[in-house]
């Protein structure tokens, strides 16, 4: 056993997601944990298929906690694929915002990170002037917009915002108003629904779009580290998501597994990784950078009220239905 | 005829016999690695599809229970208010394109054919070189290209041919370009290789006859070249009819096609359903495979290609 203080045997791999996330884990956190521990920390990055990975692993999965989305969690959590969070192991958990903690109906992740969906445009095409995500139906827009494609999730919770018959999003888990937000979606500019981010700044760059709906985030790292200027605004009212780390089901390392996430809940940790990344981090006891604190709602307050969490346990049961209708939705377009 | 004579010919019709006994459980030792390929690689992977189509899903929405019996996932296709819209769309695509690559791969295959030296070499290079490159590589080149800010955008501008700029991508014209940079290389080379057994006096003799040009190859090289044009046309629509990249990368989400829907149905953990649609489009592609086998049989004309 290789430098691992609560158990079980060699390195520790933790699975977050792919690209920029891998970068500053690998960059940042891995060596701030190994002088920390002594322990070995293996990144690995994954986007797709986290849950197949582990199903497929016979019991000795491939990593001993990884990052899931929400709904990765939930459909995880009715196949048993995680481990019961030991909160004895997880001090630092006492410091998370309550409404990431709120998010998941389980006691089997923990949030460490979140973002918030903004307008993303290409500033030297366009002066981008809106402010809310109403503003699309109701302002007189010449653009052409872009939304995610792949799921229905995001889309479908900006039009519920947008909608503004009921708070929030609360139009989504009302049958009867849910034809409401594919009206609302409809008086939107949309000219492409796009899969995957390479999708998005590709069509931005060759002039089949100029705004697109995306992570705040990761629009940030793309307008630093590309060569196209990307305009960022988030509506004060908007959606989001928590990453969670889960510990996956037959990890060896257990232990130190739950140790790593307190470990990432540390105040330094977390401070750290904001640095690096324009992600809001789950402690309250995070430092932000300015250009975060601008865009993104820190405090629980701010949370609480304007950011829309997905919750894949509300939709489960409509999943499908709803997905049929977004993807009958997009071949209107 | 003696004794000795009756016994030496029933020795060697016997040594006969042996021999091509031997030569037969020779041919049937040769096939057998063949045919362990054949059921690992081919009927091992259906057999399994086949299987999970008629599984289970998972009580929370997970990919499925083993060991279940189930016509849920074709079920599901049957209640879909998608799946049938892709598929017709996906067939209706899988037609057209195939239709293209038949009639641009004739007409490029015959001018090849009736080139010579460089000019033949350069356009048989073209099509082949084509072939060497990485789907996915090849079609984000093409993207690139007809993109709004895009080189055949940008040379149509210069030289006055438009006065604005086409939108090429992200539309069904995009997806059928796209798609026909894949396929055509395939029908160019099944029409090529069989107008290579023609011989070019035939064409020429038709012309001296008093026929036009048109005329002799409708009356002279089309029936040459039709077994070729249907293998191609064969391998266009297998194509198609599971096209994914070029939908994808160049399409909208209007243009959505049987193997993009599978994709969806995987991300949202239906196995049984995307192994369900899955198998349906296979049975569709093999019954036209095999209809245009049975026609080309019929016709004769398998043993041109």
């Amino acid at each position: 056993m290789a430098g691992c203080l609560g158990g079980g045997s060699g390195t520790l791999t933790v699975s977050t997601w792919s690209g920029t996330n891998v970068e500053v884990f690998r960059n940042t956190i891995k060596p701030m944990y190994e002088e920390q521990t002594g322990n070995d920390l293996k990144v690995v990055g994954n986007w797709n298929n986290i849950l197949g990975k582990i199903r497929q692993s016979g019991g000795d999965p491939p990593f001993d906690l990884t990052v899931g989305s929400n709904r990765d969690h939930y459909l995880g959590d009715q196949d048993d694929l995680w481990e019961p969070i030991r909160y004895d192991n997880i001090p630092n958990a006492d410091t998370v915002k309550s409404t990431l903690d709120n998010n998941l109906e389980s006691d089997r992740g923990v949030p460490v990170a979140y973002g918030v969906m903004g307008y993303a445009y290409n500033a030297d095409e366009m002066d981008f002037q809106l402010s809310s995500w109403r503003d699309l139906v109701t302002q007189d827009v010449d653009m052409n917009l872009a939304l995610p494609g792949s799921y229905f999730f995001n889309t479908v919770i900006m039009g519920a915002i947008a909608t503004d018959e009921a708070p929030m999003e609360q139009e989504l888990y009302s049958d009867s108003q849910r034809d409401l937000i594919f009206e609302t979606l409809r008086e939107m500019p949309i000219s492409k629904f796009y899969e995957g981010a390479q999708d998005l700044w590709t069509s931005m760059s060759q002039g089949v779009t100029d705004v697109g709906q995306y992570f705040y985030a990761y629009s940030r790292k793309r307008d630093q580290t590309g060569d196209m200027n990307i305009g960022i605004q988030v509506p004060d009212r908007t959606m989001g998501y928590v990453d969670h780390y889960q510990v996956a089901r037959g990890s060896s390392n257990r232990q130190s597994a739950e140790e790593f996430i307190n470990f990432l809940l540390q105040e330094d940790v977390q401070t750290a990784y904001a640095e690096e990344f324009n992600l809001g981090m789950a402690s309250k006891e995070a430092t932000h950078p300015e250009a975060t604190r601008a865009e993104v709602p820190i405090e629980n307050a701010e949370l609480e009220g304007n950011t829309v969490f997905k919750q894949y346990s509300q939709v489960a049961e409509s999943a499908s239905n709803l997905n049929d209708r977004f993807t009958e939705f997009q071949t209107e377009f | 005829m003696s004794d000795v004579d009756t016994a030496s010919g029933t020795d060697r019709v016997r040594a006969a016999l042996q021999a091509a006994s031997g030569s037969i459980s020779r041919t049937r030792l040769l096939l057998i690695p063949l045919l362990l390929f054949d059921l690992l690689v081919f009927v091992v992977p259906m057999g399994y599809l086949l299987r999970i189509s008629f599984a289970k899903r998972s009580v929370g929405g997970g990919a499925l229970q083993k060991g279940t019996w189930s016509f849920d996932g074709y079920q599901y296709l049957l209640d879909s208010s998608v799946v049938g819209t892709v598929f017709r769309w996906t067939l209706l695509f899988g037609v057209v394109a195939t239709l293209l690559a038949v009639a641009i791969g004739t007409l490029y295959a015959y001018a090849a054919w009736r080139a010579s030296g460089t000019t033949r070499t350069i356009l048989l290079a073209g099509v082949v070189m084509s072939m060497f490159t990485t789907l996915v590589v090849k079609l984000f080149a093409a993207r690139l290209m007809l993109s709004p800010e895009g080189a055949v955008n940008d040379t149509l501008l210069a030289t006055g041919v438009l006065d604005g700029r086409l939108l090429l991508v992200n539309n069904e014209i995009g997806v059928l370009i796209g798609q026909l940079y894949i396929v055509l290389p395939y029908t160019v080379l099944a029409v090529y290789s069989v107008l290579t057994g023609l011989d070019e006096g035939l064409v020429e003799a038709a012309n001296d006859l008093g026929a036009t040009p048109v005329r002799a190859i409708r009356e002279v090289v089309l029936p040459h070249a039709v077994p070729g044009m249907a293998v191609g046309g064969i391998i266009a629509f297998a194509w198609s009819a599971g096209a994914f990249a070029a939908p994808l990368l160049l399409g909208s989400a209007s243009e959505r096609t049987v193997a993009i829907e599978v994709q969806n149905l995987l991300g949202q953990f239906n196995y049984p359903g995307a192994a369900a649609l899955a198998v349906v489009l296979t049975t569709v592609v093999l019954v036209v495979l095999a209809l245009g086998i049975a026609w080309l049989r019929r016709r004769g004309g398998l043993r041109d290609v």
